[in-house]
């Protein structure tokens, strides 16, 4: 029984090995030991261990007992010996007696090289061992490690993520996935994805397509709709947006889907708030357009009216000037008939009385007539134009018949050049100066007037000097009021409104006006326009 | 017919216009309308009965702008459109001292505008120096 053992595995062992009976008898031996003891099996089976060796027959007694009483290989003191070289044998009992037949050695010879050659490369093996082991641990520690790594980013990863195989069952959840679907890792992993992952169009409320489907199927990148809603397992609804991936192993076959999501409620609510905001916004703004376009109703209205007002001022002074003056112009010519066709018959005291009536109707006439111009120069639409100021002021005299019986006392000192003005209004200016200077002339002195220009760019200025009374300087201001008359009494004819009517319509011509006089010396008045000589 | 057509409704200012004619020694038949219509009749006969006639049918036509009926314009107006009546001598007289009122008379074909005087003499002058104006077809400009 033991003899076949050793028989079948005997020759698998490199090392020399010998089978021997309990009183040292040599039964069986592998080529290796053969080969090394220099004795063909066949000659070795049947001999005995002391015929083979030079120690004392003491010794092989008890190298035979030891053996047969261990269960590993342990040093007999025993030396076989061959060809002179001595070789060192180990042994142990490979099967004890059972009955009649004798218990059985193994017995394995190790010669000094051998010992010392097996020696070392069993430790060259025992170190490819242990170098193997080291380099396979170190590949389970880094595949462990690269796991735990995964396995901590998909975990601390903001979004949420769930891995499924390539037949769409959940492998994998990590955290936010867990709190954003509501199933636990435990529970989704081996469920169908749409189980796990329920979504829904925001608008219909009809199921949105699985991502992961269309990934198996289609093998592309997905994005998901606008307006998904994911349903948790309690029901929660959130918006999400985001994609799945495919899977893929070195041969590009796809392993299964990855689904990357997170929620979006926030900013859709934000997207919501701000659409809500423009919306305010808007009406804020239709508002006030309506607001604007109100506005402009009242200023068109009201402008109407003002309109409408200063139309009926138009009509109330062609009134005054046309039906007021009528009856006056009446009771003044009344008068003065009386006085020239029946004078005599009234007498001197008489006279004198009608005369002071056609004197008022003249000064009622006039007042009435200024504070028309005054108020028709305030108010009228102007138009400015450039004016060649001599040909202006010879049209002036020649429409006043009171300027022509002096004429040749009015001079002109060339070049006066041109002006930015209103043809009426700056007529009507000259004529006023003119008739002042008139008016105001010194008692026994014809009165002369001379204009002159003066560049003042870009304005020019205009100098209308007479040889009048002329004007005390405390009065200079006082002048251009309405209604201020610094001579007043029956002396000089006049309203007052005359320098008024001036300086209002130089102003509304964007220019100024001015005087500069001494008492006795005439007058200097100035008026300034932008022009040029 | 030479002579004058008075077109005035304001009684004081007809007697202050027929005596400054007669004052002024003026020969010609004066004729007096107080409103529109009846100066438009009286021309219309004129022109109607004066057919033949190639020289002027009346010399000048005063006329005043405010009128009960309707506005001088509108008659001065009616006459510049009838070429029977180009040679006659249309004279604004009027209280109105707006310029706008010059430039319509001018601009409608008024030979003159002159505003009415307050003073009896100066009328006198004045429809002097129209006659003579109008014996030549001589007007100041405006």
């Amino acid at each position: 029984m033991g003899r076949e053992r050793f028989a079948k595995c005997a020759e698998k062992f490199p090392e020399s090995l010998l089978l021997l009976t309990g009183e040292g008898t040599i039964i069986g031996c592998n080529q290796a030991a053969a080969d090394h003891l220099g004795i063909p099996s066949a000659a070795l089976c049947g001999t005995s261990l002391q015929s083979l060796s030079r120690s004392p027959s003491d010794n092989i007694r008890i190298a035979l007992r030891l053996w047969a009483g261990s269960g590993q290989m342990v040093y007999g003191p025993v030396l076989l010996e061959t060809k002179g070289v001595a070789h060192r044998c180990q042994g142990a009992l490979w099967e004890p007696r059972a009955g009649d037949q004798p218990a059985l050695i193994l017995l394995r010879l190790q010669g000094p090289e051998a010992v010392a050659g097996k020696f070392v490369a069993l430790n060259l093996k025992i170190e490819e061992l242990a170098r193997e082991i080291r380099t396979r641990k170190h590949s389970e520690r880094r595949v462990e490690e690269e796991k735990e790594r995964l396995r901590v980013t998909l975990a601390s990863i903001g979004d949420a993520v769930i891995a499924t195989d390539d037949t769409g069952i959940v492998e994998f959840i990590n955290p936010t996935a867990e709190m954003l679907t509501g199933w636990n890792f435990a529970d989704a992993c081996g469920r169908r994805i749409e189980e796990v992952f329920h979504i829904v169009n925001e608008n219909s409320r009809r199921p949105a397509e699985n991502p992961v489907d269309r990934v198996l199927r289609e093998g592309v990148i997905v994005g998901l709709a606008n307006h998904t809603v994911l349903i948790s397992r309690d029901g929660t609804e959130r918006s999400i947006d985001d994609s799945a991936a495919p899977i893929r192993n070195e041969t590009r076959s796809i392993l299964g889907v990855v689904l990357v999501f997170r929620d979006i409620s926030d900013r859709r609510k934000a997207d919501l708030a701000l659409r809500s905001t423009q919306d305010q916004l808007n009406a804020a703004q239709h508002a006030l357009e309506e607001h604007a376009r109100n506005l402009e109703r009242t200023v068109e209205e009201r402008t109407a009216r003002l309109r409408e007002t200063v139309g009926e001022l138009e009509a109330f002074s062609y009134t005054v000037s046309h039906d007021l003056r009528a009856p006056l112009r009446a009771m003044q010519s009344y008068a003065q008939i009386a006085l020239s066709d029946y004078g005599e018959q009234i007498g001197p005291d008489g006279a004198l009385l009608l005369n002071k009536i056609v004197k008022s109707g003249e000064i009622l006439d006039g007042l009435i007539r200024d504070v028309l111009d005054y108020s028709r120069v305030s108010r009228m639409e102007i138009k400015l134009e450039e004016l060649d100021l001599e040909q202006l002021l010879k049209e002036t005299i020649l429409r006043y018949p009171q300027f022509q019986k002096v004429e040749s006392n009015i001079v002109f000192e060339p070049p006066l050049g041109r002006v930015r003005g209103n043809r009426a209004l700056l007529g009507q200016c000259f004529s006023n100066l003119f008739g002042n200077a008139l008016k105001f002339a010194r008692p026994g002195v014809p009165p002369t007037i001379k204009v002159r220009a003066e560049p003042r760019p870009p304005e020019v200025r205009i100098w209308v000097e007479d040889n009048g009374i002329g004007i005390p300087e405390k009065d200079y201001e006082r002048i251009f009021k309405i209604f201020e008359q610094i001579n007043p009494g029956a002396k000089h004819d006049g309203t007052g409104i005359g320098l008024s009517i001036v300086r209002k319509a130089i102003e509304r011509m964007g220019g100024s006006v001015g005087v500069e006089s001494k008492l006795d010396k005439g007058s200097r008045f100035w008026l300034q326009l932008s022009g040029s000589l | 017919m030479n002579g004058f057509l008075i077109v005035e409704d304001n009684p004081d200012d007809r007697y202050f216009m027929e005596r400054a004619i007669a004052r002024a020694g003026i020969c010609s038949s004066v004729t007096f309308a107080a409103t529109g219509d009846e100066a438009k009749d009286f021309l219309a006969r004129l022109k109607a009965s004066c057919e033949a006639v190639t020289d002027r049918l009346l010399d000048v036509v005063l006329l005043d702008l405010k009128l009960p009926d309707m506005s001088g314009f509108a008659v001065l107006k009616w006459i510049r459109s009838d070429p029977a009546f180009a040679k006659t001598a249309v004279v604004v007289l009027s209280s109105s001292t707006q310029r706008s009122d010059f430039e319509e008379a001018y601009n409608l074909g008024a030979n003159w505008y002159a505003v009415k005087p307050g003073n009896a003499d100066k009328l006198i002058e004045l429809v002097a120096q129209i006659d003579e104006c109008a014996r030549t077809m001589k007007f100041p400009d405006l």
